[in-house]
């Protein structure tokens, strides 16, 4: 799309909206009201719709020809052949989806676009199996490279569309006015911290028996405006580690209180800090280079191959952390990487320190989405 | 009569240099005569031979006649010795001129000799079963490895452009490293107990002569900061300063060796209380934090009148390894400088002015600093983590610099980065100094985290620093434990 097009219809609109430019997201106004919803609509259609209608094939029709260039042999793969079907039908579908001239046009596409996010929910756990199977047939540097690409097209192709639905259902229903779309314009990182604590304390007790305490300290009462889905995913997976290692450490060196894990909260002048300390031994020196690298993981390989149909306790907490966010527990060696690729998203970054038989403190960095923040995404 | 000497010749430099360029003030361009000195004020000696090495210094006048020229244009390899325009105009200082092109050969050929790094552990080994033919052999090779070391450096000076090459600071330590060299070089071979004692004695004196080294250095990169960019000013102080460190390691492990020999309680090669030479046997780690812990704390509750923040220890500390002690010393007594400084500033800024004793009440408790300490097979790690309010990203960016040429926007370190070095003329980097009110502690000197750095990564060990804005900083120390890595000299 001519970039000259957007600026041009940008510039036209004096009230305050969320507009995308060719490939920068800019929020000119933080209050955002229902009133600036509604003007929105020029002759009953909403700019965002038609933004979202043309900018979304460009970037399905990327991801479906990234997949037609992989060798011959792992496009054949079941899982990986499953997804390029999915984006290729996906692109399909959004691109022949007439132009949207009424509500009801609208509707209609806010409905396809639900259902599109929904099938392609399990992407990044069908995409990890089906490399898994290829291993051999690729080598890493090259799997590294398409997965990097793939999953950060991946977050902003679904940021797009969940805005958008975001958008429209706050339209036409209820919406908490500190949202726009699926922005939280005062985001209070204690209280999410809080809730992925005590799901991954549950998915634990579930799988060890015992789980560690979350401790949250620092600056709690910062709030700032950020995409919860996503620090929501990061802080999961990094509190997945932390209580995976501090319970099987400990088991290790026969310590039978949990020492608990202290998340930590700063807010800077330019970014927001959260600290998640444990004592769940460390990463060895040896494993530290590799822990950033996709199917990179430490737990030993037959725990997550086989499934052990005996032992239905352990079948039916294998289920519930299948269930979770993003896949189990631990063991598909993709935690990390995705964790730290949404939290580059936005210009934050991530950073892990380990300190041999005593515990790890990953550092999460974040910006602010605000008018400043200039990025492509 | 060498007054008239040196007028003479100055007077025929500058003709010469007339002649070959437009002017003496851009020396760049002048590159058919160098002019040359050396600091002391040793006159040299028209006829005579001054140095048992194969080279005559040649009279000054033939320096800078068709002689002199005729030199230069053979040494085209080599990058000129950057012109001193100060040395013209500051005939006063009765600077004189001698012709080091001949010596520029010599350091040439030990420049070009590979430097022997050392590990720990060579050096615990040599001085543990002492014996005179031991002490001779190490000696020699701190004779030998010393002059090339400082060989090393001397063209990295030459290699520095010119702008900084002038600057007085720089020139100082550039002349004092070059009459070390010569000193060291010509030292004759050491075959008995009595040449050891003499080439100790000539090494004790250059230590203590070039304990101005880092303030020089630091107050000339003030100045030149502006003129190179920041990378190569970084580059050049690492390499400075980590060389330095390890002439200054084998210097005083040899002197110290020396003394152990002589002390007539000794016998063995280790000393009662654990010392090979500088080398403990006996660090424990616990014991190291918890005394650096309370001289830090003694200051700050000395100056200020205040209760300061609480050091606490946590993991495995009960850790005995083999290191110098001075090293990780400095290195924990800067990182809890900064931590405690950090707290007071975020907590109760009021009561770091110096007469303030009443607006702090007698409850107020600071947040404590948590000191970790665990150890894997081949590394021990310190883990510092206050809440001193972290360091903003401004400042974050540039805290392992040795460049000044930004400027904070916070008032208070208006001006530059190392101006406090001008009240500080000699420095060794220990925590000795420090405590013995030769330095005083608290004086914010800038080179503490960067001086660490070049500590810690001396021996192949690591100093990070994470910091969480608006909260506190947390700062990772990993040192070698079996002192098997050679020495890092970048």
């Amino acid at each position: 799309m001519p970039i000259s097009r957007f600026r041009f219809i940008s510039l036209s609109f004096k009230a305050p909206r969320l507009t995308f430019t060719n490939t920068s997201f800019n929020i000119l106004k933080r209050d955002y009201t229902t009133q600036d919803v509604i003007s929105f609509y020029d002759d009953k259609v909403t700019k965002s719709a038609r933004y979202t209608r043309s900018e979304l094939p460009v970037r399905l029709a990327r991801r479906v020809k990234a997949l037609q260039n992989l060798p011959f042999i792992v496009g054949t793969n079941p899982y990986i052949k499953s997804v390029y079907r999915l984006y290729f039908n996906s692109f399909e579908a959004i691109r022949g989806f007439p132009e949207i001239t009424s509500i009801e046009k609208d509707a209609e596409f806010a409905a396809l676009l639900k259902e599109t996010v929904d099938l392609h929910a399990v992407n990044i756990p069908t995409l990890a199996k089906g490399f898994q199977e290829c291993r051999k047939y690729m080598n890493s540097e090259d799997i590294k490279f398409f997965l990097d690409d793939m999953i950060r097209a991946r977050i902003g192709i679904r940021l797009i569309a969940e805005q958008h639905i975001a958008l429209y259902n706050a339209l036409h229903n209820d919406h908490d006015p500190n949202f726009i779309g699926i922005i939280n314009t005062r985001m209070r990182p204690e209280k999410l911290i809080e809730q992925c604590a005590k799901f991954v304390h549950e998915l634990c007790e579930l799988h060890y028996g015992s789980a560690p305490e979350t401790i949250i300290d620092g600056q709690i009462d910062t709030t700032f405006m950020y995409v919860p889905v996503h620090l929501e995913y990061i802080i999961t997976e990094i509190l997945k580690n932390s209580h995976r290692a501090t319970v099987e450490y400990s088991q290790k060196i026969n310590r039978y209180d949990l020492p608990p894990i202290q998340v930590t909260i700063s807010q800077g002048k330019n970014n927001i800090g959260i600290r998640v300390r444990d004592q769940g031994g460390g990463v060895s020196a040896k494993d530290l280079p590799s822990i950033f690298d996709y199917s990179f993981t430490t737990v030993p390989r037959d725990e997550h191959e086989d499934h052990p149909t005996n032992n239905i306790l352990a079948g039916v907490s294998t289920m519930a952390m299948q269930a979770g966010l993003g896949g189990p527990i631990a063991g598909l060696g993709y935690g990390l990487p995705l964790a730290r690729n949404y939290a580059e998203y936005f210009g934050g970054s991530m950073h892990l320190m380990s300190l041999h038989s005593h515990g790890c403190d990953v550092f999460l960095y974040l910006k602010q989405i605000d008018e400043s923040l200039d990025l492509q995404i | 009569m060498h007054w008239r000497a040196n007028r003479c010749s100055l007077k025929s430099n500058n003709i010469i240099a007339k002649k070959n360029s437009g002017s003496y003030f851009f020396p760049q361009q002048t590159r058919n005569v160098t002019y040359t000195k050396t600091p002391s004020h040793t006159t040299v000696p028209l006829t005579a031979n001054s140095s048992s090495s194969t080279t005559t210094p040649p009279h000054p006048l033939s320096t800078v006649s068709i002689t002199g020229l005729k030199a230069n244009s053979s040494n085209s390899a080599t990058p000129p010795r950057p012109l001193s325009t100060v040395s013209i105009t500051g005939l006063a200082d009765s600077i004189q001129f001698t012709s080091l092109q001949p010596n520029n050969r010599i350091l040439d050929q030990y420049a070009s000799q590979p430097v022997h790094t050392i590990t720990l552990r060579q050096l615990v080994f040599f001085g543990r079963n002492l014996s005179e033919e031991r002490l001779i052999q190490s000696g020699n090779y701190v004779r030998t490895e010393l002059p090339i070391r400082l060989a090393h450096r001397i063209r990295d000076f030459q290699n520095l452009p010119f702008i900084v090459g002038t600057n007085p600071h720089i020139e100082m330590v550039y002349g004092l490293y070059w009459s070390a060299f010569e000193k060291l070089r010509q030292f004759p071979k050491i075959n008995t107990m009595e040449d050891n004692d003499a080439f100790c004695a000539t090494v004790k004196e250059l230590l203590k002569e070039h304990l101005v080294v880092i303030p020089q250095l630091a107050m000339g990169m003030n100045e030149c900061s502006d003129h190179i960019p920041e990378k190569q000013i970084n580059l050049f102080m690492n390499k400075m300063l980590l060389s330095r460190l390890s002439r200054r390691v084998l210097a005083e492990q040899q002197i110290a060796l020396t003394e152990n020999w002589h002390d007539p309680g000794y016998c063995e090669g280790i000393t009662n209380d654990g010392y090979i030479g500088v080398v403990s046997t006996r660090c424990n780690a616990r014991d190291i934090v918890t005394e650096v812990a309370k001289m830090t704390r003694k200051h700050f509750q000395n100056k200020y009148r205040i209760v300061p923040p609480d050091v606490l220890l946590d993991g495995e500390q009960d850790i005995t390894f083999t290191y110098i002690p001075e090293h990780i010393e400095y290195i924990l007594y800067e990182l809890l400088k900064n931590s405690i400084r950090g707290i007071i500033e975020k907590h109760a800024p009021a009561s770091l002015i110096s007469d303030n004793t009443t607006s702090i009440p007698k409850s107020f408790s600071f947040p404590p600093i948590l000191v970790t300490i665990c150890s894997s097979p081949t590394d021990i790690h310190f883990r510092v983590s206050d809440q001193g309010g972290g360091i903003p990203d401004e400042i974050y960016s540039h805290i392992w610099s040795f460049s000044s040429s930004h400027k904070f926007s916070d008032g208070k370190k208006n001006g530059y980065k190392f101006v406090n070095f001008e009240k500080v003329p000699k420095m060794a980097g220990t925590v000795e100094e420090q405590e013995g009110a030769r330095i005083p502690p608290l004086l914010h000197l800038g080179i503490g985290l960067p001086l660490s750095k070049v500590y810690t990564e001396y021996w192949g060990g690591a100093l990070k620093i994470m910091t969480m804005d608006g909260y506190g900083t947390d700062a990772y120390i990993r040192i070698a434990k079996l002192g098997n890595r050679e020495e890092n000299l970048l």
